[in-house]
């Protein structure tokens, strides 16, 4: 599954940065990059620095100046990582009230639309962006009520709205038509 | 915040309970952060109904029987550990209050149906008609956010709950291991804690970092032989997923091959933790419920290589975890006869041993998972504390 609208790199090879609000919401917790979705497109690099510093921890281990080393090598290896978290990704800090924003709106128009716990038949959730909205708007299922309300829902971008068709009350959100 | 108002409550309760089975002075157990989960455990088993209930008279009975007699004293933390929590805190609690990854947002749905009545979550869980996602599931996490929340049911009320939980975690695995590492050096924290993916998880709902921390504080209260606030996180850690079980079987072994006499009370830890485990898929059982992730299946055995090189593939990514993996593997692989060092150790390479097994003998869908990059970061985030307890720790082996 890839996220949509994960912003690709110049070359126009896998994208190389969790910087849109959909790519948190599915890639966010898996790694500080896409990279695990991509199979790891730099994992010859990674690998061999890997080792490289297993064999140096292992042979500088007992030198008297690795009390410093250590701390040292383990900070200089985060910074790129943490370049990511404090600003590229779009939930580093100064980009998480947009994030939220979206977020909050699609819930809003969700709960608005489908207030739980009213009975609600989901006949239409698609894995993608706002599978989990719809799961947080309907926890649970009663599809077999009377008056329920039928739910459709498929989309790959937020914040997403929801609209009710007439004469049936049929509720469509997203990009569901 | 309603949620700081739950946690006061239940942490209240919990010392008071915590006061009554290990007759410790009840001024002394309510300063100590771990004193919680005792609550949560009461609370947990209530939650399941009658065999619930069996249970947890059972756990009481066999805590208060197996106290150690006189009753320890317990440390009095100092202002170092507040002001170095506090801080912590602060930073993990600097988020906006809506879920903002994948699974935040189906744990927090099943907090919803919790909010609506207590035990509701579980009466769910254990309902087929309900389609509730991921099926299967054990229920405490998000009926534990339910509770701190009082019942409110709002996305801040929740996102505030669960953020506080993985605080109190980070309290307990911090007040366990606290002693130890005060002496540490204070630029290898530093280091250690500036791993990049932590701070996503840090300032995430998931439930992976808060088991890991419960996993690490089990082994540290295992190591110092407080088995009974250990055996209460056992129940918690095999309440909260499937696996739990796989941290308190890798804490037991760790410290029953490390042990200088070994005693078989550490074997509690495993039955009591089994017994939570056995008990709520013996309820997912009887109500018809599957757990498709974690289904056993015959060992796909020709999987192994491609298992070991994803996991080598995610622990050697330098944007998530820096050289954070490289540097705990060198220093698994020097010598010590430091008792600590050895049990951290043995508790990681069971952790791997077990998690790459169920990896082979778990269902075609798990795989999947491991290869479409969705799974196996989660598990060095749920081994990353005890691993870095031994980065942390490193320093007693250095030669003098």
């Amino acid at each position: 599954m890839y996220a949509p609208g994960v912003t690709s790199s110049p070359s126009g090879g896998e994208p190389k940065v969790l910087d849109t609000a959909e790519s948190i919401i599915i890639d966010g917790a898996n790694g500080v990059t896409p990279a695990p979705r991509h199979a790891f497109p730099d994992a010859g690099v990674s690998l061999g620095l890997a080792v490289l510093v297993v064999v140096a921890t292992l042979a500088l281990r007992r030198r008297p100046f690795t009390t410093w080393a250590l701390p040292v090598l383990l900070l200089l290896a985060a910074v790129p990582g943490l370049v990511h978290v404090v600003a590229l990704r779009a939930d580093a800090p100064l980009e998480r009230p947009v994030l939220a924003a979206k977020v909050d709106q699609t819930l809003d128009a969700m709960q608005h639309a489908v207030p739980w716990p009213r009975p609600v038949h989901v006949a239409r959730e698609e894995d993608d962006v706002l599978y989990p909205f719809v799961r947080y708007a309907v926890p649970s299922r009663s599809d077999s009520a009377p008056g329920v309300i039928e739910l459709e829902v498929a989309g790959e971008h937020l914040p997403a709205k929801c609209r009710v068709e007439a004469p049936s009350g049929r509720v469509f959100c997203g990009d569901a038509p | 915040m309603i949620s700081l108002l739950g946690l006061a409550l239940i942490h209240l309760a919990g010392a008071a309970l915590r006061a009554a089975l290990t007759s410790r002075a009840f001024t002394q157990v309510v300063r100590s952060p771990a004193s919680g989960w005792y609550a949560v455990v009461l609370l947990y088993g209530l939650s399941l109904g009658a065999p619930g209930l069996v249970c947890i008279a059972a756990l009481l009975a066999w805590l208060r029987f197996s106290r150690p007699r006189p009753a320890p004293s317990a440390p009095v933390l100092p202002l170092s550990f507040w002001l170095t929590l506090g801080t912590l805190a602060a930073l993990m609690l600097a988020r906006p209050w809506v879920p903002t990854q994948w699974d935040e947002f189906v744990w927090l749905a099943k907090a919803r149906i919790e909010s609506t009545g207590f035990a509701t979550a579980a009466t769910a869980s254990l309902d087929p008609a309900q389609d509730l996602v991921p099926s299967g599931y054990p229920p405490l996490w998000p009926s534990l956010v339910a509770w701190l929340s009082l019942g409110v049911d709002s996305v801040s009320a929740h996102v505030g709950a669960a953020s506080l939980l993985l605080v109190l975690c980070v309290a307990t695995a911090l007040e366990t291991w606290w002693s130890r590492l005060r002496s540490g050096h204070p630029l290898l924290l530093i280091a250690v804690l500036a791993t990049p993916f932590v701070w996503v998880h840090a300032r995430s709902t998931y439930l992976d970092l808060p088991v890991g921390l419960l996993a690490v504080a089990l082994l540290g209260l295992a190591l110092a032989e407080d088995l009974v606030t250990a055996t209460v996180l056992a129940v918690v850690l095999c309440a909260l997923k499937d696996e739990g079980m796989v941290h308190v079987f890798a804490a037991t072994a760790a410290i029953w091959v490390t042990a200088p006499v070994r005693s078989f009370k550490l074997l509690s830890l495993l039955l009591v933790g089994g017994l939570t485990a056995v008990l709520w898929r013996a309820l997912l059982h009887v109500h018809g419920i599957a757990n498709v992730d974690h289904a056993p299946t015959t060992p796909l055995w020709h999987w192994l290589p491609q298992a070991l090189t994803l996991t080598a593939f995610h622990a050697s990514d330098l944007w998530s975890w820096g050289v954070f993996w490289s540097i705990a593997l060198a220093l698994s692989l020097l010598p010590t006869e430091d008792r600590t060092l050895r049990a951290l150790r043995w508790a990681l390479a069971v952790n791997l041993v077990l998690s790459t097994g169920a990896l082979l003998a778990g269902p075609e869908q798990v795989r999947v998972f491991a290869q479409n990059g969705t799974l196996l970061n989660r598990l060095l985030m749920q081994w990353w504390p005890v691993a870095a307890v031994l980065v942390l720790e490193s320093r007693r082996q250095a030669p003098k």
